[in-house]
């Protein structure tokens, strides 16, 4: 069953290969950094984002390991309102031994895998939630310029440049 | 002081007789006309039929021609066609790696490095990039060892293929057994033609150079690092590296093997390889991934490990 999302997740980064120049055999720039501590210093920075399970899944020790976001991977999800309707993203990480890079880290929409949201950057930090912007793909070419806002209850962490 | 012509005294003077054996005019035919060996004789030609099955110097292929193999190189009907080819880096050649001639092939003699890549030339003193790692390479030895000792077949298998005594590709290998603090398990890179080592560059998604290339593609040196004690750091009761995010619990030793075996596969991917070279050269490229060959291999390794276990 894991090696089941295993795949999917290959298959995600396959797809992506056709229709995204992405390329990445060795290097790391990811830092993560938990919910509380979000503030308007991250403005401007490219980001992704980790979904909350739910109310409980919060980061509970100081040394947090990156890599064990693997693990839900396809499993955490989140309601966004894009282009009038509400569409739900699951995260996409692409994590490698050798490579992690915050550039390729996508949301994928469940009801269309071919769908895709990359290149988020965060804008604005309210109180309550983020305001972001990002492009919406699919599988041939990018195909909105997107503005979007996401409930800060809804996220766990993010993943910025070091 | 004589002259032609003179006579001298007591010297005897040529008889001009084509009899006389001691003239200079002697002709045996002139004096013995009637001789059988000054005859002239008209003997018929004699024409040998090698085409004549019945004749014994009949030569069948010569006489079907078709039926033979020319046994020359330049005949592409001949089974020695094509003739050997060998390359001497003759960037006029078509056939030759090193062709077109041009400044940013690396293949071409005429490549230069510094002309097509100013950056990999800042502040480095050029040296032989063909220059083999040093050896022995006690960290290699360890890591083969560890896993042929292991059960991961796919494993060996791909240790076999990058260290295959026909492959000119060198491999360095350096284990680092503290913490680095770079989020990294391993790490693949390679020389460019100036031996500098390169590093990957995201935003390009290529190397931050032009590696140095084999003829038959492949990179000339590489260099892979293990990051042993980051792998350790990573060890959980659910196991170490990634396995354990994917529900396979490997040991330390297992971890540390199998990231091994990724890195050693960039090195082995040719098909990766020259891909990405034909996408910085301008050529027709797929736009392969860098782990589109080597995640189900690593994906195989993992699911042996685990049912050895």
């Amino acid at each position: 069953m894991e090696f089941f999302k295993f795949k999917k997740g290959f298959l995600g980064i396959l797809f992506l290969g056709i229709i995204y120049p992405m390329y990445s055999q060795g290097g790391w720039d990811i830092r993560y950094t938990p919910l509380k501590n979000i503030d308007s210093s991250f403005v401007g920075k490219q980001i992704s984002i980790d979904i909350r399970k739910n109310e409980a899944d919060t980061i509970k020790t100081k040394d947090f390991i990156v890599r064990s976001l693997l693990i839900k991977n396809s499993e955490d999800s989140i309601e966004l309102s894009i282009l009038g309707k509400k569409l739900v993203f699951k995260e996409d990480w692409n994590i490698y031994t050798d490579m992690g890079y915050v550039g390729k880290q996508f949301l994928e929409s469940i009801e269309n895998e071919d769908l895709k949201i990359k290149e988020m950057f965060l804008l604005k930090v309210y109180d309550c939630k983020i305001l972001v912007k990002a492009k919406l793909f699919n599988v041939n070419n990018q195909l909105e310029s997107l503005e979007f806002e996401i409930e800060k209850k809804k996220i766990k962490g993010i993943l910025s440049i070091k | 002081m004589g002259y032609a012509g003179d006579v001298y005294e007591g010297e005897k003077q040529d008889s001009n007789d084509v009899c006389d054996k001691n003239s200079a005019a002697y002709d045996f035919c002139k004096c013995y006309p009637d001789a059988v060996t000054c005859n002239t004789i008209d003997l018929p030609e004699i024409v040998i039929d090698k085409c004549d099955p019945e004749n014994v110097n009949y030569d069948f292929c010569k006489c079907n021609p078709g039926w033979c193999d020319s046994g020359d190189c330049n005949d592409p009907f001949s089974y020695t066609y094509p003739c050997p080819y060998d390359d001497i880096g003759d960037c006029t050649d078509p056939r030759s790696y090193a062709y077109p001639c041009d400044p940013c092939n690396s293949g071409s003699i005429d490549y230069d490095a510094c002309l097509c890549d100013p950056a990999s030339c800042d502040g480095e003193t050029p040296t032989d990039s063909q220059d083999p790692p040093a050896e022995p390479d006690p960290e290699k030895i360890l890591l083969v060892e560890l896993i042929n000792k292991l059960c991961s077949g796919t494993m060996k298998a791909q240790v076999a293929k990058a260290f295959d005594n026909n492959r000119l590709s060198k491999i360095e290998v350096r284990i680092v057994d503290e913490f680095i603090d770079n989020g990294l398990l391993g790490l693949h890179q390679v020389y460019d033609n100036n031996g500098k080592l390169l590093e990957w560059d995201n935003t390009k998604n290529d190397f931050n150079g032009t590696p140095s290339y084999l003829p038959d593609g492949s990179y000339s040196n590489a260099v892979i690092t293990i990051y042993r004690e980051n792998i350790r750091q990573t060890c959980t009761s659910d196991g170490c590296g990634n396995a354990q995010y994917y529900g396979i619990n490997m040991t330390l030793e297992e971890s540390v093997a199998s990231t091994f075996s990724h890195e050693l596969n960039h090195n082995t991917d040719l098909e990766f390889i020259i891909d990405l070279r034909n996408r910085r050269e301008g050529k027709s490229s797929q736009n392969i991934d860098p782990h589109q060959n080597i995640t189900p291999q690593e994906e195989q390794v993992w699911n042996e490990l685990n049912n050895c276990n």
